[in-house]
C-alpha cells in the first residue's frame, strides 16, 4: 500500500497542472455542494424556529372544547421529569373583552407562571418597555395594542371576561412586548395565573400545558411516546398543526439533496475521466512497474490512490471555500438593521460528511480507469516504447 | 565449469509465437534452446526476425502461443499473473533499449523500485548495496538527482543498476546500447560483463549489432523466427 500511495502522489506531483485543474474542479463542486447544503439548511432552520422556535411544540390540551385540565400539577411532574421535553409551562386563558376607546375590544386574556413559560416565549427579551407583572393587577400587552390605542406603561384597563359580563378592576400595564407577530401583538393580553384566575374565578386548574423539545422534527414521536395516564386530555403536536409547513420544508430539502446529488455525480463523472486520462499518460510507467514485477492489485491501487488523494484535498479545499463563501454571504447580505438575511448554521456533521461522501466519489469514479491499468500488458508497453 | 555454471536457468521447448487472427504471422517457430547459469550470451538477428518476441517470452512479459518456458527448472506456463509478477521481480532484471526508468523518480528511487515492489522496507544492506552498485558505475554523487537531469548513457547505467538490485538469476537486455554513441556503448557493455563476472549473473543481450554479439560467450541467431545458429563466440562467423 505504501509503494502504491507514494506512486500515486508522484505521478500526482509530477503532472502539476493536471493535478490543481483537477482539485480546483472537485473543490468547485463541493463549494457549490456544501453552499446549498448549509444556505438550505440554514433556510429551514431559520423558518422553523421562527414559525415553533418561541411557541409550544407539544401541547396538553382538554379534550373538551374550551375545557379545563384539572389535576395538573401531577401531569407537569411527570412532563417535568421526562428527558425529552424542555421547558414545560401551563397556561390559563380566557377569550376576552378589553374595555378600550370606549368599546369592547376582543382579546386573549393568558396567564402564565411567567417563570415556567419564560423558557419558550422569552417574555424578558421581548418587552420593548417596562418590566414583567407582578402583582394579579399587571399585565402586559403587545406592541400594536399600545399603538392603536395610544397606550404605554403605567395606563390601566379594564377587562371582561365573559360569562361575566364585566369586572370592574382596574389593570395597569406594567410593559409591553413584541412578538415580531402582528396578530398576537394586537390580542394578547399577558400576566401571571392568579391575575387571570382572578378574572375568571378558575382555581386550580389550567387550560394548556405547553412543552418544547431538543429534536422539533421529532416532536410527533415524542409526543407519541408521552404516556399522560389522564382520559380527558388531548396530546398534540406542532407538526400535526403545520402540515403545510412541513410539507414545503420536505419539498425543498428533496430538492436540496437532488442538487448535492448532481453536483457530486458530476464530479465523479469528470474525475473518471480525466483519471481515464491520466492513465492514458501514465502507460508507459505502470507498464515499466509490471515489468519489473509490481502486480495488478498494485497497479490498481495506484491510480485508486489518486483519485482518493483528490478527492481529499479537492473536498477539503472545497469545504474551506464553501465556508469562507457562506461567511462572506452572512456578512455581506444583510437586513438594513445589519443582521443576516439567513442566518447559517454550521454544522460540522455535515461538513464532515461532504468531505467524506466527495472523497468515495472520487475513489469510486477512479475505480474504472483503476482497473485499465491494472489489467495493462506490460509486453505492449515495451514493445510500443 | 563448475556445476553451478552448469545448471541450465534458460530452457524453452518448441516455443512459437503466432500473431494475428486471419492474417496469421509466425514470429517464433519450434524454438529450443537452453542458457546456462553465469552465461554472457547474445540473441541477434534482422529487425523482425523474432528476436525481441523470444526475449519477451524468456522474460514471462509475453506468452508463447504453444510450447513453454523454464525459468529456473520451473514452468512459466503453469504460473498465474501474480507468480509471474513475482518472477520477473525476483528473477529476472529488464535493461531496455530506451532505459524505461520512470521520470517521477530520482535515481536512487529508480534503483530501488523493484525491491520495493518485491520486498517492501528498504534495508540498510540494500541501501548499501545501492550505493556500492551506484558507486561502480560513477554514479553515486548523482543518486539524488531527478532521473531526467541525466544524460542517456548515464541513464542506461542506473537501468543497469536497477536490473541488478534484486540479485536476478538472469538479466534480460534488449538492445541496451541501440540509443547510445559508441562510447557509451562500450562502457555499458563493459559494466554488464563486469557484473556477469562478479554476480555470476546470467546476461541475454538482445542486439542486431555484431560488434557488441562478438564480445559475449555464445551467440544465437534467430532467422524468420527459428534458430538459424547457436554457437560459442570463437565459433562465430558474421
Amino acid at each position: 500500500m505504501g509503494l502504491a500511495l507514494q506512486i500515486a502522489w508522484r505521478f500526482l506531483k509530477e503532472s502539476k497542472k493536471q493535478t490543481i485543474l483537477i482539485i480546483i474542479g472537485i473543490a468547485v463542486g463541493v463549494t457549490v455542494q456544501i453552499f446549498i447544503g448549509l444556505l438550505i439548511t440554514g433556510l429551514q432552520e431559520s423558518l422553523v424556529d421562527s414559525t415553533v422556535g418561541n411557541s409550544s411544540q407539544i401541547t396538553v390540551v382538554p379534550k373538551e372544547v374550551g375545557g379545563y385540565i384539572f389535576n395538573f400539577e401531577e401531569i407537569m411532574q411527570e412532563l417535568e421529569n421526562n428527558d425529552e421535553v424542555k421547558n414545560v409551562s401551563y397556561v390559563l386563558e380566557a377569550p376576552s373583552f378589553a374595555n378600550l376607546g370606549g368599546s369592547q375590544i376582543s382579546v386573549f386574556f393568558r396567564g402564565f407562571d411567567l417563570e415556567k413559560s419564560e423558557g419558550i416565549y422569552g417574555f424578558k427579551e421581548k418587552l420593548i418597555e417596562g418590566d414583567l407583572p407582578i402583582t394579579e393587577d399587571e399585565i402586559l400587552i403587545g406592541k400594536d395594542l399600545a399603538e392603536r390605542y395610544g397606550l404605554k406603561t403605567d395606563d390601566t384597563f379594564q377587562i371582561a371576561v365573559p360569562p361575566i359580563v364585566f369586572v370592574n378592576r382596574d389593570l395597569k400595564i406594567s410593559g409591553i412586548f413584541d412578538l415580531k407577530n402582528a396578530a398576537l401583538n394586537d390580542s394578547w393580553i399577558i400576566s401571571n395565573i392568579g391575575a387571570v384566575r382572578k378574572a375568571t374565578g378558575k382555581a386550580g386548574v389550567i387550560s394548556k400545558i405547553e412543552m418544547q423539545v431538543d429534536e422539533v422534527f421529532n416532536a410527533d414521536e415524542i409526543a407519541a411516546n408521552l404516556n399522560i395516564d389522564n382520559d380527558n386530555i388531548i396530546i398534540e403536536n406542532w407538526k400535526d398543526q403545520n402540515e403545510e409547513l412541513l410539507s414545503a420544508l420536505n419539498g425543498q430539502t428533496v430538492s436540496s439533496l437532488l442538487i448535492q446529488v448532481f453536483v457530486i455525480a458530476s464530479l465523479a463523472i469528470t474525475i473518471s475521466s480525466i483519471l481515464a486520462i491520466s492513465v492514458m499518460n501514465k502507460y508507459r510507467q505502470v507498464g515499466i512497474l509490471k515489468a519489473m514485477g509490481l502486480d495488478s492489485r498494485k497497479s490498481f491501487q495506484i491510480f485508486l490512490f489518486q483519485g482518493l488523494l483528490l478527492g481529499l484535498v479537492g473536498s477539503i479545499l472545497g469545504v474551506i471555500l464553501g465556508v469562507g463563501l457562506l461567511f462572506s454571504f452572512t456578512t455581506f447580505v444583510t437586513n438594513p438593521d445589519g443582521s443576516s438575511v439567513i442566518p447559517i448554521s454550521f454544522d460540522p456533521l455535515f461538513l464532515v460528511l461532504s468531505i467524506v461522501i466527495a472523497t468515495t466519489s472520487a475513489s469510486v469514479a477512479s475505480v474504472i480507469p483503476s482497473r485499465k491499468a491494472s489489467k495493462l500488458d506490460p509486453v505492449e508497453v515495451i514493445k510500443n516504447g | 565449469m563448475d556445476n553451478e555454471k552448469n545448471k541450465t536457468v534458460i530452457k524453452t521447448f518448441d516455443l512459437n509465437k503466432v500473431y494475428g487472427e486471419e492474417v496469421k504471422t509466425h514470429a517464433l517457430r519450434d524454438v529450443n534452446i537452453e542458457i546456462d547459469q553465469k552465461t554472457f550470451c547474445a540473441i541477434i538477428g534482422q529487425s523482425g526476425s523474432g528476436k525481441s518476441t523470444l526475449l519477451n517470452m524468456i522474460g514471462a512479459l509475453d506468452k508463447p502461443s504453444s510450447g513453454y518456458i523454464e525459468i529456473d527448472s520451473i514452468r512459466t506456463d503453469k504460473m498465474n499473473r501474480n507468480e509471474l509478477s513475482n518472477l520477473r521481480n525476483k528473477k529476472i532484471g529488464f535493461i531496455f533499449q530506451f532505459h524505461y526508468l520512470l521520470p517521477e523518480f530520482s535515481v536512487i528511487e529508480n534503483v530501488l523500485m523493484p525491491y520495493r515492489i518485491g520486498y517492501k522496507k528498504v534495508s540498510k544492506d540494500i541501501l548499501n548495496f545501492a550505493d556500492e552498485l551506484l558507486d561502480e558505475v560513477e554514479l553515486l554523487n548523482r543518486k539524488k538527482d531527478n532521473i531526467k537531469k541525466l544524460s542517456g548513457g548515464q541513464q542506461q547505467r542506473v537501468a543497469i543498476v536497477r536490473a541488478l538490485l534484486n540479485k536476478p538469476k538472469i538479466i534480460l537486455a534488449d538492445e541496451p546500447t541501440g540509443n547510445l554513441d559508441s562510447r557509451n556503448t562500450e562502457i555499458i557493455y563493459k559494466l554488464m560483463r563486469r557484473f556477469n563476472n562478479k554476480f555470476g549473473i546470467t546476461f541475454v543481450i538482445v542486439t542486431h549489432d555484431k560488434n557488441i554479439a562478438q564480445m559475449t560467450d555464445r551467440i544465437i541467431e534467430i532467422k524468420d523466427g527459428k534458430v538459424n545458429m547457436d554457437v560459442t563466440v570463437d565459433k562465430y562467423v558474421a
